[in-house]
């Protein structure tokens, strides 16, 4: 209980994540106290110069200006230690949070590219960029701002209390048992208040991620003139955000007052409690005169700690917030070591696999293509094709059983060795802002504008960049200036094509584009896919004619394995 | 397209301004209880220097304690009030944040509102409501107070009074002129914070390919870059700012020792007497603790004022007027005439296209992709406007009406379809005009059902975007638009996710619920065009052939060729 006074619980979770900045705070700490008791000193030093010169004028003697100059230049002396001392402390804090915040952001960025896509999936939309300008600046605040701040205020308090005490020990028992009561009372509200900033957050989330559906369904919104109900609906969130808010602000938000009203008790006693000893004479002008300048110094540290305690414990939840992604698990050991280049042969040993426990959707499949088939996965929506694509590039793990790329366990493959063996060509192309060139080069910056130029005849996407006025250095995005479906499946293509993979995997490729499109690209892929192994999935009957292989599947199950020129009449 | 008016905070404060009064009125009594408990020091110290006695102590301590309280209770309501003030503004202000952004009619005005309207709504409006809590509740304060607290130290001595003024102003200008220089990172701060939310999306959207590529190192870069752009904008901010509260109490204590100096002097030569000395400091030591609040306010208002520039802009956005819908009779539900239409890259999609669709026909429209099939849909819909010629859709003219009296009388489903986070009842009757009853007839017949049945929870299931297939999206996209009472169903492509199965049973429930409506089907699947009363072929943006699917299959040969490959198959 004392401890977190001067250590909040925020630190303990800091050092299992980043050892560095916790254990600064220490040797900072002290540094502050050495400053902060030397800044408490002065006003008794000016209360015994009062005294002094009081003595003085009573005496008739006159003043000695180089006493009142010396008494100046110490005081001016301690003020000045304690601004460098303090700064530079703020300095260093605020250096720290930097660093940690640029730590945990660019661990954040990390963490979302190698968590498992379940994990990544899940995340809705909006909420990254809650936790981004919210959550971030608030632990970013927490090293910076608050926790200085709590600290020094607390150490400030604790030191007037002692210079109290000695200037005055009945004075400063009658100030300081003023002050149990509202500290009581501050800390059943506080512990109220904790709850609350739970709910503001996910009312905070449940905002932003209305905003995100909005955002995205824009169309959708628009057609159905849905304008009012989205409004009312995002409307609820509001107010029950600042339902939650008004009532943990009306519980913390009571702190600073409280704490001033504390002090301000505190100051009438005093007030009347010295103006009383100084009638009995057992209380002189200027230890009076110091001991009120106490209590009104520690005022301000009191309303201080008050109200960084208060961020700090909504700061912690940011944290706790942070690190919960932060601390997601991995979805494969980075230690892989890229191995020798991979044939292309893909088989399924009796995989089984569901998304969520009970629901299978892959009920042991089994089946082997050899390296420079094309097969054709088919069966109806929900049988486990796309599920198949997920575990063969590894976006998933199998529950049981193997699946082998070359013969060699996918789980044991590292990602840049798997990357570079299969290429995908998934349901709904992801393009991202930039140019359509970055969208088809991508991360191979070795390719050369043949290859290039290559890609785009095969894919037969050469005809529509050449229509658009700025050919390849047309900016194409994912909210705005979106690109056709039919233009963005060939572009997914020509991506894929380009890194010359052994395996081509096509996810309902065809699907959305009309027949002469259709049989314009495939021509294209049949050129490309002489010597690779090719598994288109398709819930078209049509695409069966050509493959070496068809296999049916379902509800996750292979039902059928059939081969070659068979294939025709049983399809 | 669209301006902003620029809303400013005085706009969001207008309807308050009962509210503000109250809250000015407690602060001010609140600094006069201050002040006078302070004044209150004089006479008890009066009391107990010159020996007037215990008695005379004690009732000015009550009289004390009095304002104390008084002063302590109109604190702490004016803090509550404005906490309340705060929220209240700022859910205003979002409201109208998202309002605006819902108020875009046309597609191509959206431009990059994206990721800037979430920035808005979650990180500038906390910016503002912060703002505004720490004005009214603490800052307003201020300036009362300094007032009194110079007036009455002016009183007593005039000297003293003028230093500390001086104390003041340049406590108050040296700070104001210090945090100046965080202005402008600041709002170059809010910009890159723009960039890492859309990088953040794009890691989250882009999660599969990012994986299957192995792009984790080429994302990562692009990410460092956008993040250390946003981490030296705040490092410059901190660094230029973390200074200021110590320097200026420092500087202000500093100031205040000097002050005593020279006073003490003329206490020595009788002119102050010790009892005012005792006043002094606490008067000069309330004057402190306000001081030291200047900092954070030089800090805050620029914060405050680039996140309100911004909500302004956003929220202050209305498109120009629309004219009142004129509703023609028309025997026709679509009609073009002549309509030409260039996309946003400036190539012509619409090239003096003629369409006419009769009311209670099965029409689709179809051909190869980029034959401006697309933007045509887009017209149909209002959210885009022909360059030339005109569409009229159930007797509305597209570019003299109002859009939503055009969404009205249309429903639609189409391959961009998204999902609600939320039920699936919402999903499907977002606008809640429908029965649970009714909402299930409809799965039924689409073929939805099953989707529905297998989630647990039945329509109360909660859904979101990546749990569902494209398929279920596009099927329950369907069933929402099936499920409106609309004059036109517009069916653009949405079918293509399906299975055979699923596909011909879900043409099927659109020939059956249509309810002798019209059916405008964009698309090229077999299932549609064998079931419509005529059938357009596009090419090049103008319909060059119609009939039924039969006559075309015999008169048309470039439609021929579609629909020939399309049943058998691609040919080996």
């Amino acid at each position: 209980m004392l401890r977190r006074l001067f250590w909040p619980e925020a630190f303990d979770l800091l050092e299992g994540y980043a050892e560095k900045p916790a254990r600064k705070m220490r040797v900072y700490a002290a540094l502050s106290l050495l400053s902060v008791v030397l800044l408490s000193s002065v006003p008794y030093i000016a209360g015994t110069f009062i005294n002094g010169l009081v003595k003085v004028s009573s005496d008739q003697n006159d003043i000695d200006l180089a006493f009142v100059m010396d008494t100046g230049a110490v005081v001016v002396l301690i003020i000045t230690f304690w601004y460098v001392t303090t700064s530079s402390i703020q300095k260093e804090m605020v250096l720290q949070s930097l660093a940690l915040t640029r730590k945990i952001r660019e661990d954040l960025g990390d963490k979302l590219m190698t968590v498992s896509i379940g994990d990544v999936e899940a995340i809705r939309s909006g909420e990254m960029s809650a936790k981004l300008s919210g959550d971030l600046p608030a632990v970013g605040n927490l090293l910076s701002k608050d926790f200085v701040e709590f600290f020094s205020g607390n150490v400030m308090i604790v030191m007037i209390l002692v210079a109290m005490v000695f200037v005055s020990p009945a004075l400063a028992l009658v100030y300081i048992v003023t002050i149990p009561s509202t500290l009581i009372a501050a800390r059943i509200l506080t512990r109220m208040s904790e709850r609350d900033f739970l709910t503001r957050k996910e009312t905070m989330d449940a905002i932003s991620s209305g905003m995100g559906d909005i955002i995205a369904n824009h169309r959708t919104i628009k057609i159905n003139n849905l304008e009012d109900v989205m409004m009312d609906r995002f409307e609820e969130s509001n107010r029950q955000f600042v339902r939650a808010t008004v009532q943990s602000e009306s519980r913390s938000g009571l702190m600073v007052p409280l704490a001033s009203v504390a002090s301000n008790f505190g100051y009438v006693a005093t007030v009347l409690a010295g103006a009383v000893m100084m009638f009995d004479m057992t209380l002189d002008l200027g230890m009076f005169l110091a001991f009120m300048v106490y209590v009104r110094l520690v005022n301000k540290p009191l309303a201080q700690s008050a109200s960084a305690y208060d961020n700090i414990k909504s700061e912690t939840m940011s944290l706790k917030r942070m690190l919960s992604i932060l601390n997601m698990p991995d979805e494969e050991e980075k230690d892989l070591e890229d191995g020798p280049d991979l044939r292309g042969s893909v088989e399924f040993e009796d995989v089984r696999f569901s998304y969520s426990p009970g629901k299978e959707a892959l009920r042991g499949v089994s089946f082997t293509v050899e390296e420079g088939e094309v097969a054709v996965i088919a069966g109806p929506t929900g049988s486990g094709k796309t599920t198949l694509l997920n575990l063969l590039m590894r976006f998933y793990v199998p529950d049981s059983g193997t699946v082998r790329i070359g013969g060699r366990d996918v789980s044991g493959i590292s990602r840049r060795d798997l990357s570079r063996t299969v290429a995908a060509v998934l349901q709904d192309p992801w393009v991202f802002d930039g140019t359509i060139r970055e969208n088809i080069v991508y991360n191979r910056k070795w390719v050369t504008q043949e290859d290039l130029d290559a890609a785009l005849a095969i894919t037969g996407f050469e005809g529509y960049v050449n229509s658009l006025p700025d050919g390849l250095e047309t900016r194409v995005g994912d909210d705005v200036r979106i690109l056709p479906l039919a233009q963005r499946r060939m572009l997914a293509m020509a991506r894929a094509v380009l890194g010359d993979p052994k395996i081509l995997v096509l996810d309902e490729a065809f699907s959305g584009l009309d027949p002469l499109t259709e049989s314009a690209v495939f021509e294209g892929l049949r050129r490309i896919m002489a010597g690779r192994t090719v598994l288109i999935v398709s819930h078209e009957r049509v695409m069966a004619d050509c493959a070496d292989k068809v296999i049916r599947l379902e509800s996750g199950r292979t039902v059928r394995l059939t081969r070659g020129s068979t294939c025709r009449r049983c399809c | 397209m669209s301006r902003s008016t620029g809303r400013t905070l005085g706009f969001y404060l207008r309807p308050y301004s009962w509210e503000i009064l109250v809250i000015v009125t407690f602060q001010a009594i609140g600094v006069v209880m201050q002040v006078l408990a302070i004044g209150m020091l004089r006479p008890i110290l009066d009391s107990s220097v010159e020996g007037y006695g215990v008695e005379y102590i004690l009732d000015e301590g009550v009289i004390l304690l009095g304002m104390t309280i008084a002063f302590a209770v109109f604190v702490s309501l004016a803090s509550r009030m404005s906490s309340q003030l705060s929220l209240s503004v700022s859910s205003d202000m979002r409201r109208d944040v998202l309002a605006s952004s819902l108020k875009v009619q046309r597609l191509d005005s959206v431009g990059d509102m994206g990721s800037f309207s979430m920035t808005c709504l979650t990180s500038d409006v906390q910016e503002v409501q912060e703002h505004v809590f720490k004005s009214f509740s603490t800052y307003l304060a201020l300036p009362f107070l300094a007032t009194a607290m110079v007036a009455c130290t002016y009183m007593i001595n005039a000297t003293v009074g003028v230093m500390v003024i001086m104390a003041m102003i340049s406590v108050i200008l040296i700070t104001y002129l210090l945090s100046r220089r965080t202005y402008e990172a600041y709002a170059e701060k809010i910009v890159s914070l723009d960039n890492l939310n859309t990088m953040f999306k794009e890691e989250v959207k882009g999660a599969r390919m990012i994986r299957a590529f192995g792009g984790k190192d080429h994302e990562m870069e692009k990410y460092l870059r956008a993040s250390n752009t946003y981490g030296s904008c705040t490092k410059r901010i901190a660094l230029n700012s973390y200074y200021l509260p110590s320097f200026s109490m420092a500087f202000v204590w500093i100031f205040v020792v000097m002050v005593y100096m020279i006073a003490a002097l003329g206490l020595s030569s009788h002119v102050i007497r010790p009892t005012h000395l005792v006043l002094f400091m606490q008067f000069t030591t309330c004057i402190i603790s306000s001081l030291a609040l200047v900092p954070y306010i030089c800090l805050s208002i620029p914060r405050a004022r680039v996140s309100m520039r911004r909500i302004g802009g956003v929220s202050g956005l209305h498109e120009s007027p629309v004219p009142n819908t004129e509703r023609a009779e028309d025997p026709c539900d679509l009609r073009a005439s002549g309509t030409r239409f260039e996309d946003g890259f400036g190539r012509v999609m619409l090239d003096g296209l003629d369409l006419e669709i009769p009311r209670g026909t099965v029409a689709t429209v179809t051909g190869a992709n980029g034959c401006g099939l697309t933007e045509l849909v887009d017209i149909v819909t209002a959210f885009s406007l022909p360059t030339s010629g005109s569409v009229s859709v159930c007797g509305m003219d597209v570019g003299s009406s109002d859009p939503r009296d055009i969404r009205r009388a249309v429903s639609y489903a189409g391959r961009q379809s998204g999902v609600f986070s939320g039920t699936i009842r919402f999903n499907l009757d977002p606008a809640g005009a429908c029965d649970d009853d009714s909402i299930l007839e409809m799965c039924r017949r689409t073929g939805f059902i099953d989707y529905v049945e297998l989630s647990e929870g039945g329509l109360d299931a909660k859904v979101y975007s990546a749990m569902m297939s494209g398929g279920q999206v596009q099927l329950m996209a369907l069933t929402r638009c099936l499920l409106r009472d609309a004059e036109m169903y517009v069916l653009d492509d949405c079918l293509f996710s399906m299975d055979e199965a699923t596909r011909r049973k879900a043409v099927r429930a659109v020939l059956d619920v249509r309810r002798g409506r019209t059916v405008f089907f964009a698309s090229h699947e077999m299932d549609t065009v064998e079931v419509s009363d005529v059938v357009f072929l596009m090419k090049d943006g103008r319909i060059v052939d119609s009939g039924t699917h039969e006559r075309l299959m015999s008169c048309s040969g470039a439609y021929y060729e579609m629909y020939s490959r399309s049943s058998g198959g691609i040919v080996c």
